[in-house]
């Protein structure tokens, strides 16, 4: 059979068969429209606005994808929405990401972790370096694993007791008994490595300073009978509730209860204690605070440090929020309408989080509050990009425990069909693939960006070097654990 | 004075009656939206195309010769309204964001997907050849008569189409070997 005729076939097969479809009945078809000779004066006139407009529009997007080919200082983009509403499509500019420093550059930091499962129900966590070395090996019979900001140590969180050990090469480093005892809910690290924060499912914050080792516990208000949509059943403790550091790893913030009424409190940590400094209620003293539909919340502090910006996963909203008064700035309806696939991915310098829905991609730019896309995927490198994106794997139903951009902020990775392709931020222009020949399912990029990590649909691990050149293969089956949300 | 010619259709009165629209739309109305809905990959639009066809053939009918050729030639309006509808579709997917959408979906079924993606990602003149061609029964000469191309013209879009349908199936994780 020749090759023409086996893609006969196959596109045969693929969109061969009629769906099955329901019509409705004749008598419900819609009257032809009829024509006056007024309602033919007015249809003239709207197809030579509308000509005008789609000329408008034709020369806008071209515009805007010529400068997605080559940005200079910034990439225009032919409109967008902003505070929610629609408006009246200002030309919007995307920045230029900020250069981040590169600050995870220990050796520990550069081992990807993966667990494991077997058949027989065995599971374990292994490290492979970037020479495709098989440093640890560590059975996991308990407890969930985490990775801190800094990359140093794997973190396994059980119900009475907490394990750290080294990510460089799985040695034990210490064992903190908890107390309470009981359910997390959600897990934060300090972006300086050294603070770990937890919600217990009774109500309580809980920090540890993974140097010292010593714990600081406050309880946690909550309200007992909070919205919980979507849920059913007794809801007991704070089942909606999320943590996050701010960047100078002294200050932690709550969210509690966002199904309604949302409480979010700051506190402050030191290694003296865990103070906390404010906390505000929605709809209690006149705290105006947004609401989450339904589960799910990734929450980013700001690199300004004064501006809290969240992602509801349900509702596909961002949130603002000022943290000097704990108050709603801004709540803007994306539109994302599968916002559990891979969302948010916020860029590390904090101007922009790519909301990516099946093949399409919008981006929210942050300074200006906007809603850009969607947009498609480019096929080449040749192709001008806007917001593009390769599909790969279908990953619906969580947010990305890996965050796939490059340490410096300036590039996105993605795997799929065809290697692992470099999208550039914050166009997403395709400007490389690395190992196009492979299958590929979900990327992590070491801490100091030199080395990608990619796991394969064959059950493999591959290990790339991010600058190009021949992929090593490891014998590891796993996920990525990592805590960039964090 | 101005007509419905969907009750003269029905009630077989006036200039529509030349040909059985009821008869044909009990035909061929689940056979268009099937169609439709494969070149759009939007269910909702196909129905609605596939009533601006009959509508649009009620109005028209004068120019079809032979009412035996009746599929074809709705084939031939529901082809023209669909390529008008993605064309428009393709150039306004960068229009803003309306702020409107709260729903949620459920997860995706990623062969089907692919097979929107794919199709989506193919100019809509190969698409509807694609379609035509493999969904439903048409031949080269029967295309290239339905969209006024030659049939060299329409043997390329197969194949160009066909390729690119394949590479962005694959591409977007198509599972059909």
């Amino acid at each position: 059979m020749s090759d023409e005729q086996r893609d006969d076939e196959r596109v045969r097969g693929i969109i061969g068969r009629p769906p099955d479809v329901a019509v409705p009945p004749f008598e419900a078809l819609r009257r032809a429209p009829a024509r006056s000779p007024r309602r033919s004066v007015a249809l003239t006139l709207a197809t030579v606005i509308v000509a005008v407009v789609a000329l408008y529009a034709g020369q806008q997007l071209s515009t805007f994808r010529q400068q997605q080919a080559s940005p200079t200082t910034g990439v225009a983009a032919p409109s967008a929405t902003a505070g929610g509403s629609p408006t009246a499509s200002p030309k919007v500019v995307l920045p230029q990401p900020i250069p981040q420093p590169v600050t995870r550059t220990s050796a520990a930091a550069q081992v990807a972790w993966l667990a494991t499962s077997a058949q027989d129900g065995t599971a374990e966590l292994v490290g492979v370096d970037p020479r495709g070395a098989i440093v640890a090996r560590m059975p996991w019979a308990e407890g969930r694993p985490y990775r801190s900001a800094d990359g140093t140590l794997i973190v396994i969180v059980a119900d009475d007791h907490i394990s750290t050990y080294s990510a460089l090469d799985g040695s034990k480093q210490r064992t903190y008994p908890r107390q309470p005892t009981g359910g997390v809910i959600d897990v934060a690290f300090s972006p300086d490595g050294r603070w770990m924060a937890f919600i217990g499912a009774q109500a309580y914050v809980q920090v540890i300073d993974l140097r010292s080792g010593l714990t600081q516990t406050t309880p946690l208000a909550s309200d007992p009978n909070a919205a919980t949509p979507g849920m059913s059943g007794t809801v007991t403790g704070p089942i909606w509730s999320t943590l996050v550091f701010a960047r100078d790893s002294a200050r932690l913030y709550t969210i509690i209860d966002w199904g309604g009424p949302l409480r979010l409190t700051a506190f402050t940590v030191t290694p003296t204690g865990l103070a906390q400094t404010a906390t505000a209620v929605a709809g209690i003293a006149g705290a105006h605070l947004p609401t989450c539909s339904g589960p799910g919340l990734a929450t980013r502090v700001l690199p300004d440090g004064g501006t809290l910006m969240a992602f509801c996963n349900y509702d596909g909203d961002v949130w603002i929020i000022d943290l000097a008064t704990l108050t709603e700035i801004a709540d803007i309806r994306t539109g994302q309408t599968n916002p559990f696939e891979q969302a948010p991915i916020f860029t590390p310098d904090g101007q922009l989080v790519y909301l990516r829905s099946q093949s399409k991609l919008k981006v929210f730019d942050v300074r200006t509050r906007s809603v850009l896309g969607p947009a498609f995927a480019p096929k080449t490198t040749s192709d001008p990009g806007p917001f593009s994106w390769l599909l790969g794997q279908a990953n619906a139903g969580y947010v990305a425990p890996t965050i796939p951009v490059s340490p410096d902020g300036t590039k996105l990775y993605w795997s799929g069909s065809g290697g692992i392709e470099v999208l550039r931020i914050p166009d997403l222009k395709l400007i490389g693939q690395l190992s196009p020949s492979l299958d590929l399912n979900e990327v992590w990029v070491s801490g100091d960006g030199k080395t990608l990590y990619a796991t394969g649909s064959k059950n493999e691990l591959y290990v790339v070097p991010e600058a190009g050149g021949a992929p090593i293969t490891v014998p590891v089956n796993g996920v990525f654990f990592a805590s960039e949300h964090g | 004075m101005l007509r419905d010619v969907r009750e003269e259709a029905a009630s077989g009165v006036g200039r529509s009656t030349r040909l059985p629209w009821r008869e044909l739309y009990d035909a061929h109305a689940a056979e268009l939206v099937g169609y439709l809905w494969k070149l759009t990959g939007d269910r909702e639009a196909a129905t609605d195309l596939m009533q601006d066809t009959f509508t649009a053939g009620m109005r028209d009918e004068a120019a079809l010769r032979e009412p035996a050729k009746a599929r074809p030639w709705l084939f031939r309006i529901a082809t023209r309204l669909a390529i008008k509808r993605l064309r428009r579709a393709r150039l306004i997917a960068f229009v803003p964001f309306a702020g409107t959408e709260r729903s949620v979906e459920g997860a995706p079924d990623v062969e089907s997907l692919a097979v929107r993606e794919a199709m989506g990602s193919i100019s809509a003149d190969q698409a509807a050849a694609l379609v035509l061609h493999y969904a439903h029964g048409f031949t080269r000469a029967e295309i290239a008569e339905l969209v006024g191309r030659s049939e060299e013209t329409v043997k390329s879009r197969l194949a160009r189409g066909r390729r690119a349908f394949l590479a962005a199936y694959d591409r977007q994780g198509g599972r059909h070997e």
